[in-house]
C-alpha cells in the first residue's frame, strides 16, 4: 500500500514536471528569449551556437574553424539527427531533465540505505536524529526549481554535462567503477571542470573497503578506466569531426576564458579591464582557484563523498569562466542530498535572499544597461557580485553545517549538569 | 527588532520628504563639454521671424484639413524650403478604439556631415491643452529655412510633425527604427526618407498663435525613464544667456518668495509632480517616446499665463533658443552619457541625485526584511524548554540548540503561488477581448475582483475548516490521555504523554506567521528591486504597503481582522482606483480605460505591475489577515 502510494507519488511528480515544461515549450517566444538571456546562455552552453555548430557540421564546413562554437564534437553528434524537429530537441531535453531527477531519487535511496547501518547521532534531549529528506522530494527540489526550469527551456547545453555529473554520482554509490569512472569522463569532456569530481566519485567506489591496499589498487584502476575513457571520447570526436582543432575551440576557450560576453561570472569584467601583459598571470591564477580546493575539501570531508560534490559542483558554479543558472540548477539539486545537516544551517534566510534578489535584478540592471543606456556594465557586475556572495555564503554555510554535525557525533551533547551551563554555543533565552 | 523597523520607516518616512529640500538638492551644472550651450551666434533673425509668422497663418488655415490632406500641405511646405519631405500613415487598433492619421516629416541633410547622426524637432498637432500647436509647427518651418542657410551643422535634422496624440510619433519611430508592424492592430507605413542615429530631440509645445510668459520643460518618459540631465542643463544656461526666458518645470508658474517654509513646499510640490507621472508611467508629453529608443529628449513647453510679472516673448525669441539649442547639441561628439540618468528635480536648477535619494528606500526595504526575519526568527526559536539549568541560585531555562521547530512552508508558499496565478488571470481577463456583448472594461474588472475574492474566502475558509479539524483531533487526544492517566498509569503511559506535550511544542508556527513572513520578504524585494527601474512607482508602492503589511496580523477578535482586511482592500488595486477617480471628480470606468489605453498604446508597465505584482501581494494579506490565529 505504502509502496503503491509512493509510486503514484513519484509518477504524479514526474509526470507534473513533463507536462510544465511540455507546456512551457509551447511558446516559441519564451524559449528564445531564455535563450537569449546571458544568464542562462553561455558562449559555451548556448543552443544557438550549437545549432549553428550543426548547421556548419551537416553543410560540410569545420564547425570549429569560425570561433563561434565551443561545444564539444560529440554533442554536435548527438544533435546532428534530430536538430531539424524542434519537437524531439525539446523531448531530449526533457528526458535529459527528467534522468537528473530520476538519478537523485536512486541517489537519495542509496544514500538512505547507508545512513540505515551508521549509528545514529544522539541530539541534545536525547532524541536520534531523523532521517533526511525522502528521494521524492528532492527529485521534486529539482525538477521544480526556477533556475532549472529556465535552463532547460533556455535549451541550455550544461543540462547534459550536469547529466553526466549526477550520473557519475549514482554509479559512484552504487558501486559500478567502469560506469562511474565513464560518466566523469563524459563530464569532463563536456564541460572540463568536472574532472575535479573524479576525487569524490573514488570515495564513494572505496567507501566500503577498509583494506588500505585494496583503496589503492581501485584508485588506480579508477584513474586508468577514466583515462581511457577520456581518451576514447577524444578519439571519437576526432573521428567525426576528423581534426583536432576542437581541443582549442573547446577547452581553449573554456581554460583562457577568451569570449568576454557578460554573465554572471566574476571573471568577463575582470579580464575586460585589465591589462594585456597582466592577463596570463591573472587567468592562471583564475584557473587554479577553481581546482585548487578539490583536494583539501575532499581530505577534511572525505567521508561525505556526496556532500563533496555538492560542493565541488558549487566552486565551479562560482569561480568558472562561464557560469550560468544551469550551474546553480545542478548544485542546488545536489544539496538536498545532504539534507540532514539543513538544521545546522544559519544563513538559510540570507542565502534565499541573495538568490531572489540576484535572480530578480540582473535582467533589470541588464535591460538599464543594454536597452534604456542610461546603466552601465559596473551594475551588471555588480549583481554578478551579489549572486557570487550567495553562492559563497551557500557553501560557507553548508560547510560549518556538515562538520557542525560531525562535531555533534563525534562529542554527544552535554545536556545536564555543570558542562551544559558552560556550554559556548548554548543560546541562553530569558523569559 | 519589529521597534526597529517601525523606527526605520519613521527614517525613510522623513528622509523622503527631506528630499526637496533646498540645502539637501544640488544645483545644476552642464557635465559634457562637448555641448558648449549658448556660444554660437544666432542666425535667427528678423527675416526668419517675418517667415515664422507667415507659416503660422499657413498652419492656421490647414489646421483643420482632413489629417491627411494638412499632412500633404505640410509636406509640399517642407519640400518649397528644400528639404527632403515625406508623409507617414498609420493605424493603431485598441481593445476599445481605432485611430488613424498621418505624419509629415522631412530631413535637412547636414552639409558638412556622412549623414550617420542626426538630431530632431518635432512637433504634434494637438497641443497639451488641446488646442492645435500653431506656434510649434510654424517653428518647425521657420527653422528649417534658416538651417538651411547655415553650413556648420554636422549632424542631420529631421522635423517630425506628427499626428494624433502620442500613437502618432510612436508610429513614426518604430518605423524609422525599422520596426513598423502591419498587423491589424498596428499598421505603420515605412518611412521613404531617412538620416543617421538620433542623438538628441527636441519635442515643441507652443499652443496657439500668441506670445508667452514663461518656458516649462517637460521631461518625464514612458515608465520613469528620464533624459540626461545635460538636456535641461543645456536649455536652462540658454534661457540664461543668449535667448533670456523665464524657465520652470511642468506648466505651473510659482512667484518668488523668501520664505523657507513656502520654498519648501513648491520645492515638494515639483518634485511630487515628476513622482506622479514616473509612477504611472505615462509620459507627460511626446518626448517620453523617444526614451525608449535611448535617444534623450525633452519637451519645451509655452506658457501663456496673461497677468504673470515676467516679461513676455515671442517667435523670435524661441527661434534663438531652439537654434541655439540645436547647434549646442550638434556639437556633442558622442551621445549624452556625462550627466545623471537618475535624479529628481525640485526646481529647474537643482537636483538630487541617485546616491541622495536611494537611501531612504532601501531604508524601508530593510524595514521590510528586519520585520520578515524576526518572524522567520519567531516561526523557529521558541525556546523548547527541554532543560532548566541552574546557574548561580536560580533556574534558567535554556533554548537548545539545533532543537528548533520546523517550519511548515506549505500553506504560504501555495496560498502565495494562488495568489500570483489569479493575478495572472485578472490580467489576462482584463486585456483581452472575448467579443461578448456588453463587453466593458469595468465588467471585466469586476469579473476580476469576483476571480479575487474567491480565492480569499476559498483559502481563509479551507484554513479555518483545518484549524477546526487540528483542535478536535488534539482535545480528543488529550481526553484520551487524562482519561488513561485516572485508570493509573503506567510508566509507559506516562512516557506517551510526554512525548504528546513534546510533539505539541514541536508544531510548526501558525500559517499566518509564515504567511506574512513571506509578503514581507517578497514586499521588500519587489520595492527595492523596482526602485533601480522606477523609482517613484518603488517609493509610492511601498509608503502605501509599509506599515499596513508590518502591523496586520489576524486578531482575536473578528472586528479587528475584518476592518484590517477592509483598510488591505482599501489599497488594493480596485481600491486605489476608486480614489484616484474620487480624486480626480472622474467616472471609475475612465480611470481604468486610460490605464487599460496607456498599456496598449505605449507598454506603460502600471497595468502588468498591478496585476502580476501588487495584487497578489495585497490578496495574500488580506488572506494573512483572516487566517485563524493559531
Amino acid at each position: 500500500m505504502a509502496k503503491g502510494s509512493s509510486s503514484n507519488n513519484a509518477a504524479a511528480v514526474f509526470g507534473t514536471a513533463v507536462a510544465l515544461r511540455l507546456a512551457l515549450f509551447q511558446f516559441p517566444a519564451l524559449a528564445s528569449l531564455l535563450g537569449e538571456r546571458v544568464e542562462i546562455s553561455t558562449p559555451v552552453t548556448s543552443f544557438k551556437r550549437l545549432s549553428e555548430g550543426v548547421f556548419l557540421f551537416t553543410n560540410g564546413v569545420p564547425p570549429y574553424d569560425g570561433g563561434v562554437v565551443h561545444q564539444a564534437p560529440l554533442l554536435l553528434g548527438l544533435f546532428y539527427p534530430i536538430i531539424s524537429s524542434p519537437l524531439l530537441v525539446n523531448l531530449l531535453y526533457i528526458l535529459t531533465d527528467l534522468a537528473i531527477g530520476y538519478m537523485l531519487l536512486r541517489i537519495t535511496v542509496i544514500k538512505d540505505m547507508d545512513y540505515a547501518k551508521e549509528k545514529k547521532i544522539t541530539q541534545y534531549g536525547g532524541k536520534e536524529e531523523e532521517p533526511g529528506m525522502g528521494g521524492l522530494s528532492v527529485a521534486t527540489l529539482y525538477l521544480f526549481n526556477p533556475y532549472t526550469l529556465a535552463s532547460c527551456i533556455g535549451r541550455s547545453t550544461i543540462l547534459y554535462s550536469n547529466t553526466a555529473v549526477v550520473a557519475a554520482i549514482w554509479m559512484g554509490m552504487k558501486g559500478n567503477r567502469s560506469l562511474a569512472m565513464f560518466s566523469v569522463a563524459v563530464a569532463t569532456y563536456l564541460s572540463l571542470y568536472p574532472s575535479m569530481l573524479i576525487i569524490p566519485v573514488i570515495l564513494m567506489l572505496t567507501r566500503k573497503i577498509n583494506d588500505n591496499d585494496l583503496t589503492k589498487k581501485v584508485t588506480i584502476q579508477c584513474t586508468g578506466l577514466f583515462a581511457g575513457s577520456l581518451v576514447a571520447l577524444f578519439a571519437l570526436s576526432f573521428v567525426l569531426v576528423n581534426s583536432w582543432d576542437f581541443f582549442g575551440s573547446v577547452y581553449g576557450t573554456i581554460l583562457t576564458v577568451s569570449d568576454l560576453t557578460p554573465n554572471l561570472g566574476l571573471c568577463w569584467y575582470f579580464f575586460i579591464e585589465m591589462f594585456d601583459q597582466f592577463r596570463p598571470f591573472f587567468l592562471v591564477v583564475f584557473q587554479i582557484h577553481v581546482f585548487i580546493f578539490a583536494v583539501p575539501v575532499s581530505i577534511k570531508l572525505r567521508k561525505y563523498p556526496l556532500f563533496v560534490s555538492f560542493l565541488l559542483c558549487a566552486i565551479m558554479g562560482t569561480f568558472k569562466g562561464y557560469p550560468s543558472i544551469g550551474d546553480a540548477s545542478l548544485y542546488l539539486g545536489l544539496l538536498p542530498l545532504s539534507s540532514e545537516i539543513f538544521k545546522y544551517m544559519r544563513y538559510s534566510f540570507l542565502v534565499t535572499n541573495l538568490f531572489m534578489y540576484s535572480t530578480l535584478l540582473a535582467p533589470i540592471f541588464w535591460y538599464l544597461w543594454v536597452y534604456v543606456g542610461s546603466g552601465n556594465a559596473n551594475f551588471f557586475y555588480a549583481i554578478g557580485l551579489v549572486y557570487g556572495i550567495g553562492e559563497i555564503i551557500l557553501m560557507i554555510d553548508s560547510t560549518f553545517a556538515i562538520l557542525r554535525r560531525d562535531f555533534e557525533a563525534h562529542s554527544p551533547p552535554e545536556t545536564t549538569g555543570q558542562d551544559a551551563a558552560l556550554g559556548w554555543d548554548r543560546e541562553v533565552v530569558q523569559k | 527588532m519589529p521597534t526597529l523597523s517601525y523606527i526605520m520607516v519613521a527614517v525613510s518616512f522623513f528622509w523622503l520628504l527631506a528630499l526637496p529640500h533646498q540645502d539637501y538638492s544640488k544645483r545644476t551644472y552642464v557635465s559634457e563639454n562637448a555641448l558648449l550651450p549658448g556660444s554660437a551666434n544666432v542666425q535667427f533673425n528678423w527675416d526668419d521671424n517675418l517667415a515664422a509668422e507667415a507659416y503660422r497663418d499657413t498652419v492656421q488655415r490647414i489646421a483643420f484639413l482632413p489629417s491627411i490632406e494638412r499632412a500633404q500641405a505640410l509636406e509640399q511646405q517642407f519640400a518649397a524650403l528644400g528639404l527632403k519631405s515625406a508623409t507617414q500613415n498609420y493605424t493603431l487598433n485598441t481593445s476599445t478604439e481605432s485611430l488613424h492619421g498621418v505624419n509629415t516629416y522631412a530631413v535637412f541633410y547636414a552639409p558638412r556631415s556622412d549623414g550617420t547622426e542626426a538630431l530632431v524637432l518635432s512637433a504634434s498637432w494637438r497641443s497639451r491643452d488641446k488646442t492645435t500647436n500653431t506656434n510649434a509647427i510654424a517653428m518647425l518651418l521657420a527653422l528649417g529655412k534658416t538651417f538651411k542657410r547655415g553650413s556648420h551643422f554636422s549632424k542631420d535634422i529631421i522635423f517630425v510633425v506628427s499626428d494624433g496624440e502620442a500613437e502618432g510619433l510612436q508610429a513614426w519611430l518604430k518605423a524609422y527604427h525599422g520596426n513598423e508592424e502591419h498587423t491589424y492592430e498596428r499598421h505603420e507605413e515605412p518611412l521613404r526618407v531617412r538620416s543617421g542615429a538620433i542623438q538628441a530631440a527636441l519635442n515643441l509645445d507652443f499652443a496657439g498663435t500668441g506670445d508667452y510668459n514663461a518656458l516649462g520643460i517637460f521631461f518625464e518618459g514612458v515608465n520613469g525613464q528620464l533624459p540626461n540631465l545635460d538636456m535641461i542643463n543645456t536649455i536652462n544656461l540658454i534661457s540664461m544667456g543668449i535667448a533670456p526666458v523665464e524657465l520652470t518645470l511642468h506648466d505651473e508658474l510659482i512667484p518668488y518668495t523668501d520664505n523657507m517654509t513656502k520654498n519648501y513646499l513648491n520645492s515638494l510640490r515639483k518634485m511630487l509632480y515628476q513622482m506622479k507621472y514616473q509612477a504611472v508611467g505615462t509620459p507627460t508629453g511626446n518626448h517620453g517616446l523617444y526614451l525608449k529608443y535611448k535617444i534623450d529628449a525633452i519637451t519645451l513647453y509655452g506658457i501663456d499665463r496673461p497677468g504673470w510679472p515676467s516679461q513676455r516673448f515671442n517667435l523670435f525669441r524661441v527661434g534663438a533658443l531652439l537654434e541655439s539649442a540645436v547647434r549646442s547639441l550638434n556639437n556633442l561628439l558622442e551621445h549624452l552619457h556625462q550627466s545623471f540618468f537618475f535624479y529628481l528635480l525640485s526646481d529647474v536648477r537643482r537636483y538630487t541625485s541617485i546616491g541622495l535619494y536611494m537611501p531612504p528606500v532601501i531604508i524601508l526595504g530593510v524595514s521590510f526584511i528586519f520585520q520578515a526575519l524576526s518572524l522567520w526568527g519567531l516561526s523557529s526559536d521558541l525556546p523548547l524548554e527541554l532543560e532548566s539549568i541552574a546557574e548561580g541560585d536560580k533556574t534558567i531555562p535554556v533554548a537548545l540548540p539545533y532543537s528548533r521547530r520546523s517550519r511548515n512552508f506549505k500553506v504560504a508558499s501555495s496560498t502565495m503561488g494562488m495568489a500570483v496565478v489569479t493575478g495572472a488571470a485578472t490580467f489576462f481577463l482584463l486585456t483581452t477581448e472575448f467579443g461578448l456583448v456588453g463587453e466593458t472594461p469595468m465588467l471585466k474588472l469586476v469579473a476580476s475582483v469576483g476571480v479575487c475574492s474567491m480565492l480569499v474566502l476559498s483559502a481563509v475558509s479551507t484554513a479555518h475548516v483545518r484549524v477546526r479539524i487540528i483542535k478536535s483531533v488534539s482535545t480528543a487526544q488529550k481526553s484520551r490521555a487524562t482519561h488513561d492517566d485516572t485508570k493509573g498509569s503506567s510508566s509507559i503511559n506516562h512516557s506517551d504523554k510526554t512525548q504528546n506535550v513534546a510533539d505539541q511544542e514541536l508544531t510548526p508556527a501558525a500559517d499566518w506567521i509564515m504567511l506574512k513572513t513571506l509578503i514581507l520578504a517578497l514586499s521588500a524585494l519587489i520595492v527595492t528591486t523596482m526602485s533601480a527601474l522606477n523609482f517613484s512607482l518603488a517609493v509610492s508602492i511601498g509608503v502605501l504597503i509599509v506599515l499596513p503589511y508590518m502591523a496586520f496580523r489576524p486578531s482575536r477578535w473578528t472586528v479587528v481582522s475584518i476592518i484590517e482586511a477592509l483598510i488591505l482592500l482599501a489599497i488594493s488595486p480596485p481600491g486605489l482606483m476608486m480614489v484616484a477617480s474620487w480624486w480626480y471628480a472622474k467616472d471609475p470606468s475612465e480611470v481604468l480605460s486610460w490605464v487599460l489605453r496607456e498599456y496598449e498604446i505605449l507598454g506603460t508597465w502600471l497595468l502588468p505591475t498591478a496585476c502580476f505584482v501588487y495584487w497578489p501581494l495585497n490578496l495574500a494579506a488580506v488572506i494573512m489577515v483572516l487566517l485563524p490565529v493559531s
